[in-house]
C-alpha cells in the first residue's frame, strides 16, 4: 500500500483505513463523524475513487494507492481545490471540509468543468452543518477553472 | 540596530473586507488538530458507561469483571465523584447517576484502559441492575395528578408569565382571532465533530482540551464536582468541530479530569456518533397554544402564548430558554396587548438545552404562521400585514414595553427580501406549477435578542501586549466554535490601531490566557468580545498618545517606553448596556428576572417550494434571507452564518425530529435522523441589509442566530401557498404533508 505515495506497510488486516491513517501515520486530517458511511468526514482517495475510509479495511486495499487530503498538497503548493476552498469561504468550523476537499478532488479529475448536478451527486455523501454549501459550490466550480 | 516600521496613515480598511478565516489553510489541508485529534505520550483512553432505561432506580454496580479486563487501568462510579452533582443553573444532574437514571444514554461510570479496545470491553462488562420505573414521555403527562415524579420537587421545573394590558378584553374586541397549537420537534445540532476531548493532571494541574462555549463556566463545573478551586483548572476549548449550542453544558470535561486525576495520566474521550445523539442535548420540544386577536385592516390588537416545554430528564438551560422564548413570543412586532405563559416540565425524553436560537425558532413558528392565516382570512398580502405591525426604533417591546433601540432595521429586513424577485414573481412562478408539483411561495420575518439581555452584568474581556518589537497580540474571548471569531476581533483590532490586519495576533479559548468573557452564545461574540477588543486597541492607544510621540506612531519604540513604565500590557471590559428606557417595564423590579434587550437583530425570508400533490414531496427550491447585521466586519463570514442558518433552519421545518418511543430514542444515527444535504440545498441568496448598531464595535451585531429562526414558518407558509394546507407541527415532513392534503380532500 502506498499513502500519499509513500509505502506503508500496515499490520493488522482487519484495521479500519481511517484508523491506520489516523492512528498508524498520525494523519489526522481524515476525520471520523459517524463511522458508518454517512457523513463524509473521512473521505480518502483509493486510487482516484473517492471513498469513505471508515468503511474499508486496511486488507482491502492493500495493493492500493490512497490520497489522505494531506496528500493533495505539493510541498507546501496547495491543490487547487484546497486553495478554491479557501477563496469560496466554503469552510467554518473546518471539520468537513478534508473530506469535502478530497470529494471534490475526485470530481475533478473525470471532470474540470462540473456542472451543479455533477458536484452534487459528487458531494451528495459529504455533511456539512454550517455553510449550506452553496460556497462549497463554488469552490468545486471554481477549482477546475 | 532597529528597524523603524512606518504605517501607511490609511490602514484602516480592514473592516468590511471578506478576508479569509484564520485557519483557514490549516482547515483545507487537514493541518488542523481538533481537539478530538490530540494524543499524548501514554495516554489512556476512557469510555463512558451509558443506561440502557429511560427511568429506574439503580440497585447495584458491579465493576468486577470490567476491571479484570486486560489494560483496564481505572472504573469509577458515582462514589467517586466527590460531589456529585452538575448543570447551569441548578446542579439537578449527577455527574455519574449513582441511584437513579432519568435517561436513556445518561451516565454512569467511566472507563479508562490502555487501548480504545479494551475500554470498550470493559464498559460493556460493567453491570448495572436497574430496576425499571415507570417512564414519562409526554410533558402533558408529567403534569397529571400520580405521574412518576422525576424530582423531589416535581415535574414542573419553572414557570413563567407576564401580560402587558389586558390580553381578554383585547381579544374580545377584536375583528378576528386565530387560535391554534403548534408542535415543534427536539433537533440534534449535529456538529460534525462528534465530541471528546483529553485530560491531563500533573502537580496538582488539570488540564483539559474540549470544546466549550462557556469555558469559564465549566472550569466551575469541574472544580465543583472534584472539589478543587478553580484556579487549578485549566480547559482548552478551541478549535472543535461545530458547536451551535451543543458545547454549552454537558458532563465531560468533567469525566475527563475524573478520570485524569484517578489514573495519573493522560486521558482521552472521543464520542460516538450514536453517543452523541442519545445523550447530548437537543432544542427544546415545544407545544404551544397561540390566540391571535387582529383588526380588519391587519392591526394586531392582542396575543396570548401558551407555552409547554419539554425539557427532559435535567433543568440544563430549559429555565433560560423559556425566559428567551417569552421575550420574543411578541416577535418583531408592536402588540398593545400581550401575555405569556410557560412551562417547562421534566421528562424521561431526551435532554433539552441550547440550542441556536434559544427557544426563538420555537415561538416564531407559532407567532408567523398564526400571522399567515390571518393574513389568508383577512385577504392581506402577508408582507404587507407583517409591514402594518412592524417594529421600528423608538417603539415599545410588544411583551415587556421597554423602548426599542435605534439599531433595529426588521422593518427595512422584510422589506428587502419582498422587493426580491422570488416574492415580487410570486404570482407568475406559481402560474407554472404543473398539475403533480405545485408550487408556492412563503414569507416570514423574525427578531431576535443579542447577548444574554438586561440586569445580567455580562461582560467580555480582552488583554492585549504591546511587544518591544511592535508586536501586537490579544487574548480575547469569546472563542471559537466553529466561526474562527478570532478573524473578527484581528479586522476590528486592525482598524482601531490602525495596523495591517496581518500584523495582529489574536489568542482565543484557553481559560489560562483569555480573561473571563462569558460565553460563545446569544449572538454575542463579535458584538461583545469585538467591543473588548476595541476598548482594548482605544486603551492601548491613549497610552500611546501620552507618550507625546510623533503622529505617526512608531510601535516599536512605542511598545519599549510603554514596557519601561509597565504599560504595555492592557487589559479591557466590556459590560453588555442594559435597555436604556424601561418603558412600561419602570417601576418593576424584575428586570433582571425578565432580561429584556437593548439590542435586537432582524431577519427575513422567502422561501420558494414545489409539493408533490399527490405523494406529499416537498422540495425547497430557493431561499433569500435578509439580514440586519449592522456593519458586517467580514461580509463573507455573515453571509456563511445566514446561510448555515438557513439549512438548519430548513432541517427544522422538513425533516429533523429526535424521536423516541417511551424514552427510548429512536433516531440514534444519521441514517435516522436526517439532516439537509447537499441534494436538499436550496438556491440561497442573502442580502446584507447594513446599519449602524451604536453600541456594537463599528456599528456591529450578532446575527448568527436569528437567521435560522425565519426559515420554518417561511417554508410551512410556501407549503400553503402551493397545496393549501396548514402544517402544525414540524417537521413538515412529506408523510405528514400528504395526510394533511388526504384530509382536506375527504
Amino acid at each position: 500500500m502506498r499513502v500519499n505515495g509513500r509505502p506503508v506497510l500496515p499490520r493488522i488486516p482487519t484495521q479500519r483505513l481511517l484508523d491506520f491513517v489516523r492512528d498508524e501515520l498520525d494523519l489526522t486530517g481524515s476525520k471520523e463523524g459517524c463511522g458508518m458511511g454517512e457523513c463524509g468526514a473521512c473521505t480518502v482517495l483509493v486510487g482516484d475513487e473517492a471513498v469513505c475510509s471508515c468503511l474499508v479495511l486496511v486488507g482491502q486495499v492493500a495493493d492500493k494507492e490512497i490520497t489522505t487530503v494531506e496528500g493533495l498538497l505539493s510541498g507546501a503548493d496547495l491543490h487547487p481545490v484546497q486553495q478554491s476552498f479557501i477563496d469560496a469561504h466554503a469552510s467554518q468550523c473546518g471539520y468537513c471540509t478534508p473530506g469535502m476537499v478530497v470529494s471534490v478532488a475526485a470530481l475533478l479529475v473525470t471532470d474540470l468543468a462540473p456542472d451543479d448536478a455533477s458536484i452534487r451527486r459528487a458531494l451528495v455523501g459529504n455533511l456539512c452543518r454550517c455553510t449550506g454549501y452553496r460556497s462549497i459550490f463554488d469552490a468545486a466550480r471554481s477549482a477546475g477553472a | 540596530m532597529t528597524t523603524r516600521t512606518v504605517e501607511a496613515p490609511t490602514l484602516r480598511d480592514a473592516v468590511g473586507q471578506s478576508v479569509p478565516t484564520r485557519g483557514a489553510r490549516e482547515v483545507v489541508t487537514g493541518a488542523l488538530r481538533y481537539l478530538t485529534d490530540l494524543r499524548f505520550p501514554n495516554m489512556l483512553h476512557g469510555k463512558v458507561v451509558r443506561s440502557s432505561v429511560a427511568h429506574g432506580r439503580i440497585r447495584a454496580i458491579d465493576v468486577d469483571a470490567a476491571l479484570a479486563v486486560a489494560g483496564v487501568v481505572a472504573v469509577l462510579t458515582a462514589p467517586d465523584v466527590p460531589l456529585n452533582v452538575s448543570g447551569l443553573i441548578f446542579p439537578d444532574q449527577p455527574v455519574l447517576a449513582g441511584d437513579r437514571v432519568r435517561q436513556v444514554g445518561e451516565a454512569i461510570a467511566l472507563v479508562a484502559a490502555e487501548t480504545v479496545e479494551a475500554a470498550q470491553l470493559a464498559a460493556q462488562k460493567v453491570s448495572v441492575d436497574i430496576e425499571p420505573l415507570p417512564v414519562v414521555c409526554d410533558p402533558e403527562a408529567a403534569l397529571h395528578e400520580g405521574a412518576p415524579l422525576l424530582h423531589p420537587t416535581g415535574n414542573l421545573l419553572a414557570v413563567f408569565e407576564h401580560e402587558k394590558g389586558n390580553v381578554e378584553a383585547a381579544l374580545a374586541a377584536a375583528d378576528l382571532v386565530i387560535e391554534r397549537t403548534v408542535e415543534t420537534p427536539a433537533q440534534e445540532h449535529v456538529c460534525l465533530e462528534p465530541g471528546g476531548g483529553v485530560a491531563v493532571f500533573e502537580n496538582g494541574l488539570f488540564t483539559i482540551w474540549c470544546g466549550s462555549q462557556l469555558p469559564g463556566n465549566h472550569v466551575k463545573e469541574v472544580a465543583r464536582a472534584l472539589q478543587v478551586d478553580p484556579g487549578v483548572v485549566r480547559l482548552i476549548s478551541t478549535p472543535m468541530g461545530g458547536a451551535f449550542g451543543s458545547k454549552g453544558d454537558g458532563p465531560l470535561p468533567i469525566h475527563l479530569a475524573l478520570l485524569a486525576r484517578a489514573t495519573g495520566r493522560p486521558v482521552r474521550i472521543v464520542l460516538s456518533r450514536e453517543e452523541v445523539m442519545i445523550a447530548g442535548a437537543k432544542r427544546h420540544p415545544f407545544r404551544i397554544f397561540t390566540r391571535l386577536g387582529l383588526d380588519r385592516d391587519g392591526t394586531i390588537r392582542a396575543l396570548d402564548t401558551d407555552a409547554l416545554v419539554d425539557t427532559g430528564p435535567y433543568a440544563s438551560l430549559g429555565p433560560a430558554v423559556l425566559k428567551v422564548a417569552a421575550e420574543m413570543s411578541t416577535g418583531a412586532y408592536r402588540i398593545d396587548c400581550a401575555r405569556f405563559r410557560g412551562r417547562v416540565v421534566y421528562s424521561n425524553n431526551g435532554n433539552g438545552g441550547a440550542f441556536r436560537g434559544y427557544g426563538v425558532p420555537q415561538v416564531a413558528f407559532a407567532l408567523e404562521s398564526a400571522l399567515d392565516v390571518a393574513a389568508v382570512k383577512l385577504s392581506l398580502d402577508p408582507v404587507e400585514l407583517r409591514m402594518r405591525n412592524v417594529l421600528h426604533p423608538g417603539d415599545e417591546h410588544g411583551l415587556y414595553g421597554h423602548t426599542i433601540g435605534p439599531g433595529l432595521k426588521a422593518a427595512e429586513a422584510l422589506h428587502a427580501v419582498s422587493s426580491h424577485r422570488w416574492w415580487a414573481n410570486r404570482h407568475t412562478w406559481k402560474a407554472g406549477s404543473s398539475a403533480v408539483w405545485r408550487r408556492g411561495t412563503g414569507v416570514a420575518l423574525a427578531m431576535k435578542g443579542v447577548g444574554p439581555g438586561s440586569g445580567r452584568g455580562d461582560a467580555a474581556r480582552a488583554r492585549l501586549a504591546l511587544g518591544a518589537d511592535g508586536s501586537i497580540r490579544i487574548w480575547a474571548g469569546p472563542n471559537h466554535s466553529g466561526q474562527f471569531i478570532e478573524t473578527a476581533y484581528a479586522q476590528i483590532a486592525a482598524d482601531v490601531l490602525g495596523r495591517r490586519y496581518d500584523d495582529i495576533e489574536v489568542i482565543v479559548g484557553d481559560t489560562d490566557l483569555v480573561p473571563e468573557s462569558g460565553a460563545c452564545a446569544a449572538s454575542r461574540s463579535t458584538y461583545a468580545g469585538g467591543s473588548a477588543v476595541r476598548l482594548a486597541c482605544e486603551e492601548l492607544l491613549g497610552r500611546i498618545r501620552e507618550l507625546d510621540m510623533s503622529e505617526q506612531i512608531d510601535w516599536p519604540e512605542a511598545g519599549r517606553r510603554l514596557a519601561s513604565a509597565g504599560k504595555a500590557l492592557v487589559e479591557s471590559t466590556y459590560v453588555l448596556p442594559d435597555v436604556a428606557h424601561l418603558g412600561r417595564l419602570e417601576g418593576s423590579e424584575a428586570v433582571a428576572g425578565l432580561s429584556p434587550h437593548l439590542v435586537y437583530g432582524g431577519a427575513a425570508q422567502v422561501a420558494r417550494v414545489v409539493v408533490n400533490k399527490y405523494s406529499g414531496e416537498i422540495r425547497v427550491e430557493a431561499v433569500v434571507c435578509s439580514v440586519d447585521c449592522g456593519t458586517a466586519i467580514n461580509p463573507a463570514g455573515v453571509i456563511g452564518q445566514t446561510e448555515g442558518g438557513v439549512l438548519q433552519g430548513l432541517g427544522f421545518a422538513t425533516m429533523e425530529e429526535y424521536r423516541l418511543n417511551s424514552g427510548v430514542p429512536a433516531t440514534t444515527s444519521l441514517e435516522t435522523y436526517l439532516v439537509p444535504t447537499s441534494a436538499d440545498t436550496p438556491e440561497l441568496e442573502t442580502i446584507l441589509v447594513e446599519g449602524n448598531e451604536p453600541t456594537g464595535p463599528f456599528g456591529a451585531k450578532g446575527i448568527a442566530e436569528v437567521v435560522l429562526v425565519p426559515t420554518a414558518p417561511a417554508v410551512v407558509a410556501a407549503i400553503r401557498d402551493a397545496v393549501g394546507v396548514d402544517v402544525v407541527r414540524l417537521p413538515a415532513t412529506s408523510e405528514r404533508v400528504f395526510r394533511l392534503m388526504r384530509e382536506a380532500r375527504s
